[in-house]
């Protein structure tokens, strides 16, 4: 395995070992910052394989400074909006206020409740809207103002989403740590009676 | 429990997905390779093989291919031409450049000897030189058999062409020549040696199909034009058709409401453009008065029938069902609407919502059966309605139908079991 410069280094020459090293190395972390994004898993690789294309055709402009993985992360990220944008004309999701404030539930969590797995898949229950805010402004750090920006929306918009799409969140996954509960005690009974 | 750490919503994601990895399906690397490999391909690098490669490889065989075709031809075609030239051709290199042969040809278009000749009259020369000295050539090496040989192939050559040359000839027959409106004329193509043709029918419609089929909805006199391609040639063929108007028949009578029996009723004739009438007055009695007066035995139900003529014999009719009781049964259908631009409406009518025509419907009373069918010139259905209250609102698909002549067919039966089937045209009116 060759090191991390040597493969940024061997990527430049369009080194075609080089570029499956770069892919064995990293797609699994990259596929993780796509499903954030995807609505799932298919999309997701979709997205991964865009941007996977975009590192290895633009890595002369990594100028070295900074992390690799942050400047990857960053053409990820990039390309999932572009993903979002060009995908949007083709869905139509009516923005119903379906999520009243349903700030009276959980705001605590055990951290390793849930996998990362449930995780992924509560996020992708939400409509694709929420879900960029909610990535972008939770997990990326962006403010709402970059947010409106990115996404072309109000930022009252981004704001009111974001906080709906927490409150979605936190409802999924109350239904989920219920169901997960039940199954563990029925689990427990059953390891019981043999 | 204590012992692990509780944290909010935001942070729970964060912590468990920031950095999450998920390992792709192994079809995502083989299809990315495969992209990455094509990708590879368009971009210009000059180690590897890529499409400006190809490209290249691609044009210098089109080349070779090119020249060695044109080798081919050569020798194949002007053999004898060939080496004709082949064997000239030091000869008039050396006249070129020979003074005296120069000087010798500027003496006898009288030129000034001593002046030297320039670059453009050498060049000039060249050709003057060449065709008798061609001549000479052949003749000096008694090269007659060569000489037929050229001549045989120039022959061939252009026999060949004529050959392959095909020149279309256009014709074509028309069902009629002139008839009444809405006239439907089918014409035959009977062109030959054509590969594509167009008919222009002169009402501004046009087609491109081999046999074509038109309906004129308009009187007038059309120039029909059938042009056909082929073999870099066009041909055309013309034909008139006359299509006549069509009279319009109408009537009332005198008095509404006649009394019971033995009462004179006189007809109104309302008709226009026609020259004859016939009155068929429904108990037997015929007449091609213009206006008849007529005195029924007894009351009862009278289909009263008009119907007109005009000089070119084109016909129209009008049928009165139960002129003189209170019509319980009958169906009639207008000849125009103005269908709603806004969009579709689904046809739905009644006498007050429909007041502006925008529903072509009946008028009609003791119907229980119904079935209304709409078609367009080309015979194309565009509108079936089972029930007498949905009429058509001038939409197909959600469309709204090109303003024209369609045409309507009804059938059903009424009330008393008697049945009804009637056909006629409609024209659709553009509104504002």
């Amino acid at each position: 395995m060759l090191s991390e410069s040597e493969i940024i280094e061997g990527c430049a020459r369009h080194d075609r070992r080089s570029q499956q090293m770069l892919y064995d190395k990293y797609s699994r972390f990259l596929l993780g910052i796509c499903m954030r994004y995807a609505g799932d898993r298919a999309e997701a690789e979709d997205i991964l394989q865009e941007s996977l294309l975009k590192i290895y055709f633009s890595i002369r402009d990594y100028l070295g400074t900074g992390s690799f993985t942050g400047w990857m992360r960053k053409i990820v990220v990039n390309t999932a909006i572009t993903y979002y944008h060009r995908n949007l004309k083709h869905k139509y999701y009516i923005d119903i206020e379906e999520y009243v404030s349903m700030e009276t539930g959980v705001s605590s969590f055990e951290e390793d409740f849930f996998t990362s797995d449930e995780l992924f898949k509560v996020l992708h229950e939400l409509p694709p809207g929420y879900r960029m805010v909610f990535n972008l402004y939770a997990i990326e750090g962006y403010k709402h103002k970059e947010i409106a920006e990115i996404l072309g929306i109000d930022i009252n918009t981004s704001k009111s989403q974001y906080s709906r799409a927490k409150a979605a969140l936190r409802e999924k996954l109350e239904i989920l740590r219920k169901l997960k509960e039940k199954y563990t005690a029925e689990d427990n009974k059953t390891g019981v009676q043999t | 429990m204590d012992d692990k750490r509780n944290m909010d919503l935001e942070e729970l994601f964060r912590s468990k997905l920031e950095n999450a990895e998920v390992i792709p399906d192994l079809s995502v690397r083989k299809s990315l390779m495969r992209k990455l490999a094509w990708k590879e391909f368009l971009r210009f690098n000059p180690v590897r093989f890529n499409i400006y490669y190809a490209a290249g490889i691609f044009a210098a065989g089109i080349a070779a291919a090119v020249l060695f075709f044109s080798d081919n031809s050569k020798s194949e075609g002007v053999q004898g031409s060939t080496e004709i030239k082949s064997g000239i051709r030091p000869d008039t290199v050396s006249m070129l450049y020979s003074p005296e042969i120069i000087r010798k040809e500027s003496a006898g278009r009288n030129v000034k000897p001593g002046l030297s000749p320039s670059g453009v009259k050498t060049s000039e020369k060249k050709y003057e030189f060449k065709a008798p000295q061609e001549d000479k050539v052949i003749a000096s090496e008694g090269g007659d058999s060569l000489k037929k040989m050229e001549i045989s192939a120039v022959v061939t050559e252009k026999t060949a062409g004529t050959n392959i040359r095909k020149i279309p000839v256009a014709s074509f027959t028309a069902s009629v020549l002139e008839g009444c409106i809405p006239l439907k004329v089918v014409f035959i193509n009977t062109s030959l040696l054509y590969d594509s043709c167009r008919w222009i029918f002169g009402d501004g419609g046009s087609s491109v199909s081999a046999n074509a089929e038109w309906i004129y909805d308009k009187p007038g006199t059309y120039r029909v034009v059938l042009n056909v391609y082929g073999g870099g040639q066009t041909s055309s063929s013309t034909e008139v058709i006359t299509v006549y108007p069509k009279p319009s028949a109408g009537f009332g009578i005198e008095p509404v409401n006649p009394a019971e029996g033995n009462s004179e009723v006189k007809f109104i004739n309302y008709s226009s453009d026609a020259i004859r009438y016939r009155w068929d007055l429904g108990d037997g009695t015929v007449s091609t008065a213009f206006e008849p007066v007529h005195k029924y035995d007894k009351s009862g139900k009278y289909n009263i029938k008009l119907t007109v003529w005009s000089e070119h014999g084109c016909a129209d009719s009008i049928t009165l069902i139960n002129a003189f009781g209170s019509s319980d049964y009958f169906i009639e259908f207008p000849n125009a609407f103005i269908p709603n631009r806004n969009g579709p409406t689904g046809g739905y009518y009644s006498a007050t919502s429909d007041a502006s025509a925008h529903i072509f419907h009946p008028v009609a009373s003791g119907v229980v059966d119904y079935q209304l069918r709409i078609f367009t010139r080309t015979g194309i259905l565009i509108f079936e309605s089972n029930d007498i209250n949905i009429g058509w609102d001038g939409y197909n698909k959600g469309n709204l139908c090109e303003p024209g002549v369609y045409i309507w067919k009804v059938r059903g039966t009424f009330k008393n079991g008697e049945s009804f089937v009637k056909m006629g045209d409609v024209t659709l009116l553009r509104g504002n």
